[in-house]
């Protein structure tokens, strides 16, 4: 027979796992949320190199990526004697609580190409 | 006295159980960004084979390796055959990263490779998978 002083004790422990298993769960959201932009953004690089090599200045390449896109992507770039350097730059907020204040850099998504200056 | 020892069990357990699960969920990162390796690798091969196509009447060898290693200057290996004649480029280049479980055992446990071959098709760049 359960004594009065045992009830609810599972519900209790649960509530105190609860927090514990939520932060996890969405801080490993969250970083696959960062992997996931980090490949769209290899792929919108992509097509601003395509872009940048057919000659669009990049006000234009930033338009024509950002057609029909929520968050914008910023795109830049900057040139040397030799190279082109084509940079893609969003950021996402995290989901979890409290996670951007210990990994920030994280949700500043960048992915970069270099191409030869002709 | 059974009473006593029960309590707070599956807390205990779940605190035993926190270790294990952090793992899991650190493996199913490190494929994440494996993964995410692998997919940057094949397009930086691309972009150099593609390169390497449009100037293959200058020798383009050297620029070719110079603008694989300004892309990733990890690269351990890498193979291009230039075919001037037949104007077709091989290329394969191999990475072999550590990630977090890596990191542990001190080993580059995350190999990566791309290869593909380029040619022209009448006018047209065509860039397939090499074998």
């Amino acid at each position: 027979m359960r004594s009065s002083a045992n009830k609810g004790q599972a519900l209790v422990e649960f509530i105190i796992i609860l927090p514990i298993i939520l932060l996890l769960v969405f801080s490993i959201i969250d970083i696959g949320r960062v992997i996931s932009l980090k490949s769209d953004l290899e792929s919108i690089t992509s097509d601003a190199v395509m872009l940048y090599q057919e000659g669009k200045t990049p006000d234009e390449i930033n338009e024509l990526i950002n057609v029909d896109r929520k968050e914008k992507v910023k795109i830049t770039t900057t040139s040397t004697t030799d190279y082109v350097t084509i940079k893609s730059e969003l950021s996402i907020k995290p989901i979890t609580p409290g996670l951007s204040l210990i990994a920030k850099k994280v949700f500043d998504v960048e992915t970069t190409r270099v191409i030869k200056n002709e | 006295m059974n009473k006593l020892t029960n309590k707070g069990q599956a807390l205990v357990i779940f605190i035993i159980f926190i270790p294990l699960i952090l793992m899991i969920g650190t493996l199913v990162i490190d494929l994440g960004i494996a993964k995410y390796n692998d997919y940057r690798l094949e397009e930086i091969t691309k972009d150099v084979l593609s390169y390497g196509l449009k100037h293959i009447d200058n020798n383009p060898y050297n620029n070719m390796v110079d603008l694989l290693y300004q892309n990733d200057d990890s690269i351990d290996n890498y193979s291009i055959e230039v075919n001037q004649d037949e104007k077709t480029i091989r290329i394969s280049v191999d990475k072999a990263t550590k990630g977090f479980f890596g990191s542990m055992v001190g080993k580059e446990i995350y190999k990566e490779k791309s290869s593909y071959v380029g040619y022209f098709s009448g006018d047209k760049i065509v860039i397939e998978k090499g074998r």
